[in-house]
Parts: structure tokens; C-alpha cells; sequence
């Protein structure tokens, strides 16, 4: 057992707990904003996969799912371009197409099983290679998915926030 | 590089976050409720900081900082000394009282740096061993450090959600706010 596994159980761990917080949630529920500038569980479920889809393949130099599938036609979100949501305003949240909940944990599937495929080849080596952009402040492939793990956790804390608002404490 | 610096980058961007998330933070910020039935940040934040002070003080046989530290005496909100919080009605939630950022910003962090400082002590075989963080709850070191980083953000993110709420985007820390006009230049 290596230290890859905790960045393992890391990815298992957050995505578990997305689904089960949605568990049960209906479409009303989904979109459910509990104030007009707040982000509902759909913008953040689709978001949340778009940032690992990117992520990934931004660090293993390979094609977005986004890209290469239909996912953005039965989404509704075939004119975003790559667009995973960020920088959004109040509008263009509330405006989001009605997205079921099968084809978001579907378009997710489709995303975490690229990442573990990519994922599980990776070596202590990989986490070595440099990686940098000017807008940001990650430096290696290792800070990628130190940095995906907490961001992605982020947003599950708040799907399960808004879950509670819904539905109360035990529900 | 190594998965090891992954898992301690997480860490540390988890407690860097913390810092900016609870920027400037008023009082009645820290106690407010969205609705009745959610919890307010400064029941998330001490309910985080006990928690993990239990979970690794116990794990990895640290002693507890809770009272070693002196935190005890100023932040004893729970029936005893293994209350985080959790499972807490809201009654007892909104019976918190107004709760200095600092203390709470400093247990917080001080856990967080302890749980660092060891996790830089681990190895590869740690991550096989297994732990006894709570009674009847065993965990292996992979668990133990998923575990932290993932609730620990997940918390987090409750955090900046209740922020946003009462802030807005406009009200995002400072340093967020100079991230996003980064970003948005071309």
C-alpha cells in the first residue's frame, strides 16, 4: 500500500458521498437554489465532473470525455464549448437546461472511469513532471491531483449542504 | 515529486483555504443560519477543529491537544470530551455562543499543522497499518489521511457556501476576488 492510495480513496470517497447525497433528490430538488445567487446541485454535480474531466486530462495530455462523446448534446450544453461552469453568474445558473439525474451520474461515469484508467498507470515518476499555466498556481502533475481532491470535496461538502436544506438532518 | 506530496498538497491547500474562507468574517456572519435547520460556520469550523484533534490525536497516539493546548477551557461547547458536534440537534447548534474567529481559527489551524508535521514522519508501509481513530472504527493510514482531506474540504466548502450566501460574490475574500479579476484578464 503507497501513498497513491489515499489519492485513490480520496477520488472513491467524494464521489460515493455525491451520490449519496443526490440519493433521492428529485428534478425539483436538483435545481432548488436556496437563495437566487446560489448554485444549485445540478450546476455543482455538472461542474463538478467538467473540472475532473479537465483536470485529468489536462495532466495526462489526453482527450476531454466532453470532447469525444455525445455528452454535451443529451446535456443540453452542446453550445458551451469547453466551458465547465466557472466564473458563471446568477443567470446563466438559473438558465441551465432541466439535465436528469441519469445523465449526470452518467456523464460523470464516463469521467471517473477515464480517470482511473489514467490514473492506476501512474507512477511516482508521473507526479514528478512539471505542469504550469500563468493563471495558475499548481506546479506539478503531483499538486493537479492534490489540488482535484480538495476542490471536488468542496463542492460535495456543499451538494450535502443543500441536501440538508431540503431535507433536514438524518434524511 | 510522489503521490505522497499529492496527499500533502491537498493538506496544505486545505488549510491555505481555510485562512481565506474565513477572512474578515463578522461575528453575526459566523453564527448565521440560512434556514433554521442548517448548521453556521462556527458550529462547521469547531466541529472540524474537534474532530480531527480526535480522529489523528487518537489514530496516531498523539495525546490530545485539546487539553495539552489549553483549548478545553475556552471552547468546551460539547457534553464531553469526545463531542464533535456531530449528531447535535439544532437546538443545541443554535445554543452556541458567539465564539472568538481567532480561538477557533487557531485550534483549527494548530490541529491542521499537527496532522501535517506527522504525516511527514509516515511511509509507504503506514499506509497499510491499522489505525483506531474512534472506538469499534478501524481505518488503514490510507483511510485515515482520505478521510481527513476529504471531509475536511467537504466542510470547507459548507464554509465558502454559507459565505456566498450572505455575501455574495462581490464579498469573497480578498484573495479570491484578485484570483478572479487574474483569471478573467486575457
Amino acid at each position: 500500500m503507497t501513498f497513491k492510495i489515499v489519492v485513490r480513496s480520496a477520488f472513491d470517497e467524494y464521489l460515493r458521498e455525491m451520490h449519496t447525497a443526490m440519493d433521492g433528490l428529485t428534478p425539483e430538488d436538483l435545481r432548488w437554489q436556496p437563495d437566487p445567487g446560489s448554485n444549485h446541485i445540478t450546476w455543482l454535480v455538472w461542474h463538478m465532473a467538467r473540472v475532473e474531466d479537465g483536470w485529468v486530462s489536462e495532466a495526462r495530455k489526453t482527450e476531454q470525455v466532453w470532447a469525444t462523446s455525445d455528452w454535451p448534446e443529451k446535456l443540453g450544453l452542446a453550445d458551451l464549448g469547453g466551458s465547465n461552469g466557472w466564473g458563471w453568474d446568477a443567470e446563466q445558473v438559473a438558465g441551465m437546461p432541466e439535465i436528469s439525474k441519469d445523465n449526470l451520474i452518467g456523464y460523470y461515469a464516463d469521467v471517473r472511469a477515464v480517470t482511473f484508467a489514467e490514473f492506476d498507470k501512474m507512477t511516482d515518476a508521473d507526479m514528478s513532471l512539471p505542469w504550469s499555466h500563468p493563471k495558475s498556481s499548481l506546479t506539478s502533475i503531483a499538486s493537479i491531483f492534490g489540488h482535484i481532491i480538495v476542490e471536488e470535496s468542496q463542492h460535495l461538502g456543499q451538494i450535502a449542504f443543500i441536501r440538508g436544506m431540503l431535507r433536514g438532518t438524518n434524511n | 515529486m510522489s503521490f505522497k506530496d499529492s496527499v500533502r498538497i491537498g493538506l496544505d491547500r486545505n488549510l491555505e483555504g481555510m485562512r481565506q474562507v474565513l477572512d474578515g468574517l463578522t461575528p453575526e456572519e459566523l453564527l448565521w443560519q440560512a434556514i433554521p435547520t442548517t448548521n453556521h460556520i462556527t458550529w462547521i469550523l469547531w466541529h472540524m477543529a474537534r474532530g480531527e484533534d480526535i480522529f489523528v490525536g487518537r489514530a496516531l497516539d498523539l495525546g490530545s491537544s485539546w487539553i495539552d493546548g489549553d483549548w478545553a477551557s475556552s471552547l468546551r461547547f460539547g457534553e464531553d470530551d469526545d463531542d464533535t458536534g456531530a449528531g447535535w440537534t439544532i437546538e443545541q447548534v443554535a445554543a452556541m455562543p458567539e465564539v472568538s474567529i481567532d480561538l477557533l481559527r487557531d485550534y483549527h489551524s494548530a490541529g491542521g499543522e499537527r496532522t501535517l508535521a506527522e504525516f511527514e514522519k509516515l511511509t509507504d508501509p503506514d499506509m497499510d497499518r491499522v489505525y483506531h481513530p474512534m472506538p469499534r472504527w478501524d481505518v488503514t493510514g490510507a483511510q485515515l489521511f482520505s478521510i481527513i482531506v476529504t471531509e475536511r474540504s467537504a466542510h470547507m466548502g459548507q464554509i465558502a457556501f454559507s459565505r456566498g450566501m450572505q455575501r455574495g460574490l462581490e464579498g469573497q475574500d480578498q484573495r479570491a476576488r484578485e484570483w478572479m479579476r487574474e483569471m478573467r484578464r486575457p
